[in-house]
């Protein structure tokens, strides 16, 4: 303690990191509730709608981490992009 | 016993997202659970806010005569439009209403709002006249920040404070299980601040994580809505809540004849009551009142469930109900927000519970100044410049001094409450104004105080004298003395002077004579295990 400085990542890497943190946990965390609640019927959506109202937080919060711990900040906002993307085009589709 | 923990690489990045959220959100999220821990008796003090309100709860009322008394005196009431009344309770022991102006306008709406004393038979139109709770109630959200800024400031503060709890306890998941009984107040400055985060940190778990996820929602809540409502509402904001609340789905027609042979309102009510013995009413909410379609909806809970919210719509033409949601008969799609209201607002458990979630409250504040401290005592060493050390210092000082100045400013609140005199029409923006200014002061003041522990020591004094100063300001401007309340059985009252004269006996105390001016810590040379990690 503190943490070792050789393990984080240069500031323009952090840069995006945190940005896939915040912005695309949050995407990824709504268009995965989303997309549960598009792929049952009316009773089961209702319940993940209001499941959501604190999963979506807990999800978010964990997606929050993860950006951290890539090596590459690039690859893992290609992968909040590439799964939020791939969600949203099976809601639109099953809709 | 120990777990498997993080590999290296990655326990050193989450520690550093830690610190840095904890940093950034620390003083914020101590406002938040220091105003918040108070809110929750917001109930319980407002007879001791409000003088007029210690009274009595007297017999049941005639809704629809005070109705047509309030008709009297505030002539363009709509009565037609929606109108909310909130019964008299043990707390608040008179009637608050809430109603709409007609207006020529059709795209302007216009309310006003009042209350009705059934003791004096006193109606008053205009807002409350007390602010304590309310001010303190708003606090806990920055809602004084103004265009909803401070709403979103909160929000995402709670939202950190979950990536705070997840980092944290990935963190701490090594030695997890030893945290909940390795306390200690040996060592270096630095391990007192280390076991105190971890330790206090871990009991607090549940409840923080709890506080985390609620308020984010409350804050956020918009995040799910804008989006579902969209996809699945076809943008129909009022089919959600047709859903959640099935009387907000009752359309009325707006050509309904007027009528004068609707059923009386309290006939009603005292049919639910007659079958709902241990449901409380809250809120009563009328639409249409005089026209044949009028509807009655009926709000409450029955505080022995931890699912007891209820409502219940009535037709005044012929008393049919039309909606029943009562505590047990509910969905789990109707539950699940009242859950939420209910772990949040402590509000079902009694008053123990309240105490409970105080006092946890209280030991997360603890928490995050310790994690304050542990930040900085963790820098004090040779691989720091004297300029970052000045820096780490600095800011240390400015964020304890605005945590600790919140709480010799509470007091100040709650004295300036009933010493600035009820009768001036601005008593709530003077007495607004009275708590946020001696807070900047408070805070301003902390600065020169050299020390942390000098500051501490000082904000704690301070404290506790003001708060001696809360059931003396009570006792003299009231006349409503702690004995003289007990013995009156006014139990709100006395409870919430009682609370103040023992909080400032206990930091006037400890402040006097146990803690003398603080000495240099010796420090020792037991490395604690965060070290040895960080170095492996």
């Amino acid at each position: 303690m503190p943490a070792k400085k050789e393990y984080l990542s240069s500031s323009g890497q952090r840069a995006i990191k945190i940005a896939t943190a915040i912005l695309g946990g949050y995407f990824l965390s709504i268009t995965f509730h989303l997309l549960l609640g598009a792929l049952l019927p009316t009773e089961g959506r209702n319940i993940v709608l209001l499941t959501s109202t604190f999963t979506l937080f807990f999800l978010w919060g964990i997606l929050m981490v993860l950006p951290f711990l890539a090596k590459s900040a690039w690859k893992i906002l290609g992968l909040y992009i590439l799964l939020t993307v791939v969600f949203s085009i099976i809601i639109y589709f099953i809709r | 016993m120990k777990l498997g923990g993080l590999p290296n690489r990655a326990y050193n990045i989450v520690f550093h997202t830690h610190t840095v959220s904890g940093i950034v959100i620390s003083f914020a999220l101590y406002v938040i659970f220091f105003a918040g821990a108070f809110t929750l008796f917001r109930d319980e003090f407002y007879q001791w806010e409000d003088v007029k309100a210690r009274q009595a709860i007297t017999k049941t009322i005639d809704y629809d005569a005070l109705l047509e008394n309030i008709r009297k005196k505030q002539t363009n009431f709509n009565v037609d439009d929606e109108t909310y009344i909130y019964p008299a309770t043990e707390h608040k022991p008179y009637i608050s209403f809430f109603g709409h102006i007609t207006t020529t306008n059709k795209n302007v709406e216009d309310h006003f709002h009042g209350q009705y004393y059934p003791q004096t038979n006193e109606l008053t139109i205009g807002e409350a006249q007390t602010t304590v709770g309310e001010t303190l109630y708003r606090l806990h959200f920055f809602d004084q920040v103004p265009f909803y800024i401070g709403r979103y400031i909160a929000g995402f503060v709670a939202l950190f404070f979950l990536f705070a709890v997840i980092t944290g306890v990935l963190i701490h998941w090594r030695n997890i299980v030893s945290k909940f009984y390795g306390f200690s107040l040996k060592g270096s400055l630095k391990q007192i601040w280390t076991s105190s985060h971890t330790v206090f940190g871990l009991l607090g778990l549940p409840f923080q994580l709890m506080y985390a996820v609620t308020g984010a929602y409350y804050m956020l809540s918009i995040l799910i809505l804008a989006p579902v409502v969209l996809l699945f509402f076809g943008g129909d904001q009022q089919k959600v809540l047709a859903m959640l609340r099935p009387i907000e789905g009752i359309v009325l027609n707006e050509e309904s004849p007027l009528t004068k042979n609707n059923l009386r309102i309290s006939k009603s009510l005292d049919e639910i009551r007659a079958q709902y013995p241990d449901f409380e009413l809250k809120t009563l909410k009328l639409k249409h009142y005089s026209r044949e379609d009028a509807l009655l909806s009926v709000y409450g809970k029955d505080p022995s469930h931890f699912s007891g919210d209820g409502m219940i719509a009535i037709q005044l033409k012929d008393g049919k109900r039309l909606v029943e949601m009562m505590p047990g008969n509910k969905t789990y799609v109707q539950s699940v927000l009242f859950g939420i209201a209910g772990v949040h607002f402590a509000t079902f458990g009694g008053l123990f519970l309240k105490f409970v979630y105080f006092f946890l409250a209280i030991v997360t504040c603890f928490v995050i100044i310790s994690g304050v401290l542990l930040w900085k005592e963790a820098r004090n060493k040779k691989n720091y410049t004297e300029k970052q050390k000045r820096f780490h210092h600095r800011v240390t000082m400015t964020y304890l001094a605005i945590c600790f100045g919140l709480f010799p400013a509470v007091a100040i609140l709650f004295i300036a409450e009933l010493a600035v005199p009820s009768t001036l029409s601005n008593h709530v923006s003077l007495v607004n104004t009275t708590f946020f200014v001696s807070w900047l002061l408070l805070s301003i003041v902390g600065l020169f105080w050299k020390t942390e522990a000098n500051l501490t020591r000082n904000y704690l004094y301070a404290g506790g004298v003001l708060s001696l100063g809360v059931p003396l300001a009570n006792g003299i401007i009231t006349g409503d003395w702690f004995w003289k309340t007990l013995a009156n059985k006014q139990y709100s009252v006395a409870g919430t002077d009682l609370f103040w004269l023992a909080t400032g006996v206990l930091c006037v105390a400890l402040t006097t004579k146990f803690w003398q001016k603080p000495k240099e810590k010796t420090v020792t040379n037991v490395v604690d295990e965060q070290t040895i990690l960080a170095k492996k």
